[in-house]
Formats: structure tokens, sequence, C-alpha cells
């Protein structure tokens, strides 16, 4: 139940220096990237009578862009919080490399942090926001210099450095957040919802972006959200959380295709479930007999089908063909939502159907789209 | 259309208002007048503010309170700024907080003569050990001291609470040690919060009349304390004057509170 499986999927996760090939721009800084891994293991965490997070274990490899992904109150902040050192865990360990950091505070482990609403210093400038770190581990002027106009550079930022903090606007305030962070070439950088005080439109420019610049640096990304289109865009691996433990990991495809339970069928897209049963050696639902993408191993659970994986007919397919009566008819712009009676299933349609409300349909489960969950 | 209240209700608060400062007002009139007794008007003089400052015991007790307010309401910014501090940014047990939260918000409501008692209890204990705590200026600026802190605490608090937790976070998460983290991040955003504290301490000091004249000595006398006592001659024109300049640099002092504590939401 909470033993996330430990999937090593990681496109180029050998990340010497120059793996992410090339630099349209300037390279954020002169040191090697260190290729070291982050690794979770059984983490537990209460406040008080809450037990917040409940032996959580994972890991997120070299160049890795991983999400964990929850509703809020899930433990993900916690856990986020845990990885910067400004928590310290009840049991459990982070490991970078082979190094303990556990009880290393956060000023001195290699891992920055974007917080949410960015937490810049409102009495610095741009430029001293983003020189902060290196002058907290002084560095030399010429270096600072050097390196806070090159991270600004990175970020479309350039000639912002004398500017006050205050009259930025939401997406230049996260760039300099990011530049702040990214000049100190963390191991691992650590984003805490950082677009949530974004407006919907910037909102989706910017998750490109980030996505761009994480591959150009080839760094490793953690990723805190309850945005499923967020995490989905962005992420190489979603680590789904509900109440304290990871209840799924896999690439946004596999857990999209894929969920494990009705928690995540539902908390990523949208989903029909089907209550089904075992009735003399078949699996039986309200539809009738139902054969899934594998056989389930419960007596009584639930099946899950996405809108889209729907097929109409207008003849009875071969198998898991259900008899229905479409009972509204959405226009949703690019496509259609249909709703059907007497049983309901969302099935979403192409514009081009022209299916209309009262039209009798065949609906098409197909087998390998049918997922069993373990609920 | 607005919901417009009845109009006495304005008048009410004119009224309030009137009752407020006509006190004051008939005071200041009172020093620009030519006459030295009774309430009649008799012409425009500048002459008793003139006569105020050629008075050496007003000087003298003018001096006092300078000092006091200055020497007590540094110390007690450095005090309450660090208990603010260590009340506020050490990780206490929340109930122990409150105990703390509580703790400062009695002296701030105790009633100045049961403060000004039990400073002079206390110094009389006090004496019998060491003899700086005879009356006088130290003892004055002890018992100043003391219950400015308080405020000082209350306002600067206020002002930690409006900073919040989160910059102090990035700036350890970006290699800050603690002592970086006070000097470059907590320290210039209180700045207003403490200035403020400050001018409050220092409007209080000025002001106070019953801890002074308690903890006073015949050397200590401040310019409260003086009207005090110069009233028992009679209310004559200079006090008028001295009067109203106390009171225009009290307004100043508020003002400037005012201001400070204005600018810190906008952080």
């Amino acid at each position: 139940m909470n033993k996330p499986t430990i999937t090593p999927t990681t496109p180029a996760s050998d990340a010497t220096a120059s793996a992410p090939g090339h630099h349209p721009e300037k390279p954020l800084g002169r040191s090697q990237l260190s290729g070291r891994e982050l690794y979770v293991e059984g983490l537990c965490k209460s406040f008080g009578a809450v037990q917040v997070l409940d032996h959580v274990s994972f890991e997120v490899h070299s160049g890795e862009f991983v999400t964990l992904l929850g509703p809020s109150g899930c433990g993900k902040t916690t856990l986020l919080r845990i990885l910067a050192g400004l928590e310290v865990p009840d049991r459990g360990r982070v490991r970078l490399g082979s190094t303990d950091l556990t009880l290393w505070p956060a000023n001195r482990r290699p891992i920055n942090t974007v917080f949410q609403n960015y937490a810049l210093f409102p009495h610095l400038n741009v430029f001293e926001n983003v020189a902060f770190g290196l002058r907290a581990r002084r560095r030399e002027p010429g270096e600072i210099r050097q390196r806070v106009l090159d991270a600004l550079a990175m970020l479309q930022l350039d000639g912002y450095e004398k500017r006050a903090v205050q009259t930025l606007s939401g997406g230049q305030k996260q760039r300099v957040a990011l530049a702040r962070a990214l000049v100190n070439e963390p191991d691992v950088l650590l984003l805490d919802e950082p677009m949530s005080a974004l407006d919907a439109k910037l909102r989706a420019e910017v998750q490109i972006e980030l996505r761009r610049l994480q591959r150009r640096l080839g760094r490793t990304f953690v990723l805190v959200t309850h945005d499923q289109n967020e995490a989905m865009t962005v992420s190489d691996r979603l680590l789904v959380m509900r109440t304290g433990q990871i209840v799924q990991t896999g690439s946004p495809t596999e857990v999209y295709d894929h969920p494990v339970d009705r928690f995540v069928a539902e908390f990523l897209g949208l989903a029909n479930l089907i209550p089904a049963w075992h009735e003399e050696g078949r699996l039986c639902s309200a539809f009738g007999v139902l054969v899934p993408a594998r056989p389930p191993g419960w007596e009584k659970g639930t099946l899950a089908i996405r809108p889209e994986r729907i097929r109409l007919h207008s003849e009875p397919p071969g198998q898991n063909g259900i008899r229905a009566t479409v009972a509204e008819v959405i226009h949703q712009g690019t496509h259609l939502d249909l709703f059907t009676e007497p049983h309901v299933l969302r099935v979403r349609a192409s514009t081009e159907t022209g299916v209309r409300r009262g039209d009798p349909v065949w609906l098409e489960l197909p087998e390998k789209y049918l997922e069993v969950l373990r609920d | 259309m607005k919901h417009r209240l009845p109009q006495w209700v304005a008048l009410f608060a004119v009224a309030g208002l009137a009752l407020l400062y006509l006190p004051m007002l008939a005071v200041a009139v009172f020093s620009l007048n030519v006459s030295r007794y009774g309430l009649v008007w008799r012409g425009f003089t500048l002459d008793w503010y003139v006569r105020l400052f050629q008075n050496p015991y007003i000087l003298d007790a003018a001096w006092n309170t300078l000092v006091l307010a200055l020497v007590s309401t540094l110390i007690a910014t450095v005090l309450g700024t660090l208990m603010a501090l260590g009340m506020h940014r050490f990780p206490w047990p929340a109930s122990f907080r409150r105990f703390l939260d509580f703790s400062v918000y009695l002296p701030v409501i105790t009633p100045d003569i049961i403060f000004a008692v039990a400073a002079v209890t206390a110094f009389i204990l006090l004496r019998s050990a060491w003899s700086v705590f005879e009356p006088g200026l130290f003892t004055m600026i002890c018992a100043h001291v003391t219950f400015q802190i308080a405020f000082v605490e209350l306002v600067v608090a206020g002002r930690l609470a409006v900073i919040g937790r989160q910059v102090e976070e990035a700036a350890r998460d970006l290699y800050a040690d603690s002592w970086t983290i006070l000097r470059h991040i907590t320290l210039p955003l209180l700045a207003p919060g403490i200035a403020a504290g400050a001018m409050l301490a220092f409007t209080l000091s000025l002001d106070d009349f019953v801890i002074s004249f308690f903890t006073s000595g015949p050397d200590s006398v401040t310019l409260p304390i003086f009207i005090y006592s110069s009233l028992r001659r009679g209310v004559t024109p200079e006090i008028h004057a001295l009067s109203t300049l106390i009171f225009l640099v009290t307004v100043l002092l508020v003002l400037a509170v005012q201001f400070l504590t204005r600018t810190q939401k906008e952080v």
C-alpha cells in the first residue's frame, strides 16, 4: 500500500556536465553538474496527533523532473520542507548520493527552493535578491556579479538588476525567485507550488518554460503542486500523494493510463468508475458482463475507463458493448461531452460524430482501456 | 444610494472631538494672552514663551525630561526588540507562548499608580544593597525602561508578524546562518517597527507623571513634575505655554508613529 514502485525511468538520467546537450544560451555556471541522486527513505512526520507523512520513500534521479502531486493536506509541502531542511522528520532519512542530509540545516544543504509566493526580500533589489546566496557563501565580488548577471540573462531579466522587487509583475517575481535559487547551482531545486500566484494563461506559458529550463540545465527539479495539468506538463515522473503516503509513481502517461485506485483515477483527469463483481466465473457490472485489461485480484471492486477511450458505434461491438441513449450533449469547442442513460457514462466524442440528445448508441469499452483498480 | 446615518450622529462626533480638544485649545489660547490672571483676553503675546526659555528651573526640568526619555527609550528599544525576537522567533510550545504574550500585556494595562508603588518598593529593597538606587535620574530611568519595554515589544512583535517567517526561511535556504539572517533580513525589515516602538516609548516617557513622581529625587525634576508643583502656586501663562509646547511635541511624535506603522503594512 505504502510501498511506491521505484522505477528507474529517467530519460537521459546520467547527467554529466554536457549531457543535456546544446546550450543555446549561456550555461548557468562553470562548476560541473553533480550527478547525485536524491533518496528519501521511510520519512515519518507528525504535527501533534496528526500524522502528516507516513513512511514515505522514493528516489529522484539526477537530472529528473519529479512532481509531488496531491490534494491540499496530503503532506506534499511538509515533504518538500523536509527536503529543504526547514523541517526535521520524526523518522526516516534524506540522502543525496552517499551523504545523509537528514539532520543538516537548510543553510548547509546543496538544495535551493522556489517558495510559494516567492518570498523575495522586499528591501533588496533584483540583483541583491539573486546575489544573496552567493554573498552568504562569501564568493568573490567579481564572481558574484558574473553569476548573477548570467542567471538574470538566462531568465530574460537583463536590465532588471536595479529594480525594486515590489515593482515587478507576478511572472517577473517568479523568474527572480528561480534565478535566486538557480544561481547557486543546487544539486536539487525544490519548487513549492510556484505557479499558484499566476493567472491561468501565464501559468501555461511558464510551465513550458520551466520544463525547457530544466532540460537545458539538466538539474534535478522536485515540484510540489495540486494542479494535475501542471504536473502532467512538466514532469518526467509523478509521485501521487494522499494522506501522507505515496499512492502511485510513474510517468504522467503511465499514471494517467493505468491509475492504481479510484483516488488516482479521479484526481488525474476524468474517469468513469464502474463497480464490478465476480459471478459464475465472469465479471459482471450494471452494464452486463465486462472483460477488463487484466483479470482483477478482487471479488468485488472497481473498473475505470477514461471518457475519451469509449468508442461510439451504430452496431453492437464484439465485446464490452453497452446499449445506451444519449441523455446530454455538451459542446466543449474541441470535442463533445456525452452523458448516457439509463447507466450514466461520460463519453468524449469528436465534434463530427453528429450525435444528438435522445439518439440511441452502442458504446464499446475497449478491453485494453478498461482498467482494473485495486479498490 | 448609500445608506446615510441621521445627522445627529455626525453632531455627536463633532461634540466628542470638541470635548477632546477644547481644553487643550483653551490652554493654547491662554498661553498667548497678555493677561497674567483671569480669563479675560487682553491681547496677543509670545512673552510667556520667551520667559519659559529664561527660567532656569524649567530649562533644568526640560533637560532632565529629555535625558530621561532618550536614555530610557534607547535601553527599552534594545531590550524590547530582543524580547520580541526571543518570544516570536524561538520555537516555544504554543501554550507557553500564549502565557508570554499575556505577560507582556499585563504591564500595559496595569494602572500607573500600582506600577509606581511597585517600583518604589523595589528600589527601597535594592537601595539597602546598593546606594545607586537612591531616588534620582537613575531610578527614574530604570522605572521608565520597565514600563516602556512592554510597549516596544508589542509594536515590534506586530511588525514581526507582518514580515512573517517565509523570508527568513528563504534566507536560510540560501545559505545564511542565524546571524546573517538577523543582520541582513530581519533587522532591516523590522526597522520601521523598531522606530515606531521607540517613538511610542519616547512619548510615554515624556508625558509620564505618576511613575516619575514616585521615583524621582530632589535633583531630578522633570517637566510634568515641575508643572504639577507649580500648579499648587496657581496656574500661570508660563505653564500654559509649556503645556502647549509639550502637547505639540507629543502630537508630532504620535504622527511619526502613525506614519511608520502605516508604511509597515506595505511590505
